[in-house]
């Protein structure tokens, strides 16, 4: 759908949409995201297009990342008072938030962009849809250029020999299970089975003595970085582009194997009564022009298929790469999350 | 006759009256508080721990045991023993080094004291996130410290001091230190000085009198202080988790890995209970060893 055809979809939403209070003709949509740069980008550069595409107007509100924020979505649309119309929720959250009876069921006719996504980006239950895919995240191999030489194409330079001390690695039962498990196992499907995944564990754990750090916040991995605490590890790639364009020697390594990515969605609290102005909204964010935004403007590698994209390959190599990424294995998380968790606690504290 | 006992009478109960109901006004709003603030969510806590846990999701009510018995794993055994290492060591360590500290600023002249409690105060105004942080940028490998300790010969390569237990350690007593002095400040700035002055006259030493004479007066404040250290960095977090290696974690950080990572509240819960247990348990068996054997109350 071009500018036009959103403008005019906007125009009709806008007449048959309920008023808002202090509102004018036009809808209002409460939209948080992750809090920081990313809501400040979002805010500045993507919303503006919406509202004049649409006319609905967008009021921006940062959200904490994490399960206390899912915690008291909850609690305040159980009260009907959620404080906002659309969230980004991760896939773990958004399973939790299903299964707390939180999150609108959306009904796909209006969504006639969904298609530019791949399936998974995608929540789908039997009953339909509760959550679109808003931006993804590579958790990519950084190192510091002037104290790793050469510099890494692989995943196995975690394991080498002669980095003892070396990394800041992903704490808390996270991605590194679906680095191994695609390193050393041929894939993240070894993750379905608790016998998997205590393979990959097994793996894992020979990464002890070269991690100095394992990381839970991104930001005690900043600091480790900033200071040359740590050679380098698994870090967020959007955060280490920031970092290194603030001066921290840092070289961003996507591996041969592939970075793992990770993504949020789009999810209404079924106590917001927007849906139309969310749809028109979720239409919006899945079209070419608004994901070249996230890439051009956020930072943020774009979620629909790659042939839809117009990004140059410089704007593309910047914030993703051609290497196919690694999925997180969300099956595995959903059926094994506690297992995987504990285990890996257990590891690491022993 | 019958008219003269009638009037006491009146007089004795209309004051008592009046300052139970008083009592009662003044202890109502602190009552109230402790048990909206303080009971309520505990029985809340109670009753999460014995909700069920949904993999993959969060929690149903429920009445089930199943979270008490994962506490019997031994790496929670493990951790809820260093977790009480931790805390008792840095009691004993803040407590004999704020107990001189505060004896001898109030010895002082009243200006220098009055100095010292400001600074004190006013260090209190850091938050625990920034000492922390400030911890990371001293004890990294480019960081003030190893630069002192390498121009000293004390060490010979440059490296971080962080993440160890030494520097959870020393962080924890940082942090606690100025309430332990400014708690013990009361106590020792009242104790008289003709004590230990006679001590000194019956020919003992300057430092002797001060452990042997001095500090058993203040026996009570200085148990207390250790318990306070202890109730507090018991269920520490950020220190830990930013300046220690996973062996160094505490159940602050269990509980938080239980709750935020996988979003098993009811093990949360279990855990947090069985956290304050512990700390009660602690609490009777020091009242109970300080109440035996001892004259003091």
């Amino acid at each position: 759908m071009g500018a036009a055809g959103l403008a005019a979809t906007g125009g009709l939403l806008a007449a048959c949409s309920p008023k808002a209070g202090g509102g004018g003709a036009s809808g209002k949509l409460k939209i948080s995201s992750y809090g920081g740069n990313f809501e400040q980008a979002m805010s500045e550069h993507v919303y503006p297009v919406f509202e004049k595409a649409t006319g609905i107007q967008v009021e921006s509100i940062s959200q904490p990342s994490g399960l206390q924020f899912l915690l008291q979505l909850i609690e305040a649309n159980k009260a009907g008072l959620a404080p906002m119309d659309l969230c980004i929720s991760t896939m773990i959250d958004v399973g939790r938030g299903r299964k707390a009876d939180l999150w609108h069921i959306r009904d796909p006719k209006p969504l006639t962009n969904l298609g530019n996504l791949p399936a998974q980006y995608v929540a789908q239950t039997d009953k339909g849809i509760d959550g679109v895919g808003a931006l993804g995240w590579f958790l990519a191999f950084v190192v510091n250029p002037d104290l790793v030489k050469p510099i890494p194409d692989s995943w196995t330079a975690l394991w080498a020999a002669g980095n003892k001390d070396a990394w800041g690695l992903n704490g808390g039962a996270g991605l590194l299970y679906e680095i191994t498990a695609k390193t050393y196992f041929g894939g993240t499907e070894i993750l379905d089975t608790e016998d998997g995944i205590l393979k990959v564990l097994g793996k894992i754990a020979e990464l002890k003595p070269n991690t100095k750090l394992w990381w839970d916040s991104e930001g005690t991995m900043q600091t480790a970085l900033e200071n040359g605490e740590v050679k380098g590890g698994v870090y967020f790639a959007d955060v280490a582009a920031t970092l290194k364009a603030n001066g921290t020697p840092l070289q961003i390594v996507f591996p041969k194997e592939g970075a793992v990515i990770d993504f949020g969605c789009w999810c209404q609290p079924k106590s917001s009564k927007k849906i139309a102005e969310a749809d028109a909204f979720i239409n919006f964010m899945c079209t070419p022009e608004a994901q070249e935004l996230i890439a051009r403007k956020v930072n943020a590698p774009p979620l629909i298929k790659k042939e839809l994209l117009n990004l140059t390959p410089e704007e593309f190599a910047k914030v993703s790469s051609n290497v196919a990424p690694i999925d997180v294995n969300y099956k595995a998380r959903g059926l094994h999350l506690d297992f995987m968790a504990t285990r890996f606690n257990q590891m690491v504290s022993s | 006759m019958t008219d003269i006992p009638a009037e006491p009478k009146v007089a004795e109960v209309d004051p008592a009256r009046t300052d139970n109901v008083v009592l009662t006004g003044l202890l109502a709003l602190p009552a109230l508080f402790l048990t909206v603030l303080s009971l309520v969510p505990l029985f809340l806590l109670l009753q999460l721990s014995f909700a069920h846990h949904d993999e993959g999701g969060l929690w149903t009510p429920s009445l089930e045991l199943t979270q008490y018995a994962k506490l019997l794993n031994p790496l929670f055994l493990k951790v809820a023993a260093f977790s009480f290492t931790l805390a008792i060591g840095t009691a004993v360590v803040s407590v004999a080094i704020a107990f001189p500290a505060a004896y001898f600023i109030s010895r002082m002249r009243r200006r220098a004291q009055v100095t010292w409690l400001v600074f004190l105060l006013s260090t209190l105004s850091l938050s625990e996130v920034l000492i922390v942080f400030s911890f990371q940028v001293l004890l990294s490998g480019s960081g003030a410290m190893v630069k002192a300790l390498m121009a000293l010969g004390l060490m010979s390569s440059a490296h971080s001091l962080y993440p160890s237990f030494g520097a959870v350690q020393a962080c924890l007593i940082y942090v606690v230190l100025p309430y332990i002095i400014l708690f013990l400040y009361p106590a020792v700035s009242q104790l008289d000085d003709d004590i230990p002055a006679a001590a000194s006259t019956m020919g003992a030493s300057p430092v002797w009198t001060f452990l042997t004479v001095t500090a058993p007066i203040v026996r009570g404040p200085l148990l207390s202080a250790g318990l306070l250290v202890v109730i507090w960095t018991v269920g520490t977090y950020l220190t830990p988790l930013v300046l220690g290696r996973p062996q160094n974690w505490t159940i602050g950080i269990q509980i938080s890995n239980a709750a935020m990572t996988t979003g098993d509240l009811p093990l949360a819960a279990a855990q947090a209970v069985a956290l304050v247990s512990l700390m009660v348990g602690l609490l009777g068996l020091t009242r109970w060893l300080s109440g035996s054997g001892s004259v003091e109350p």
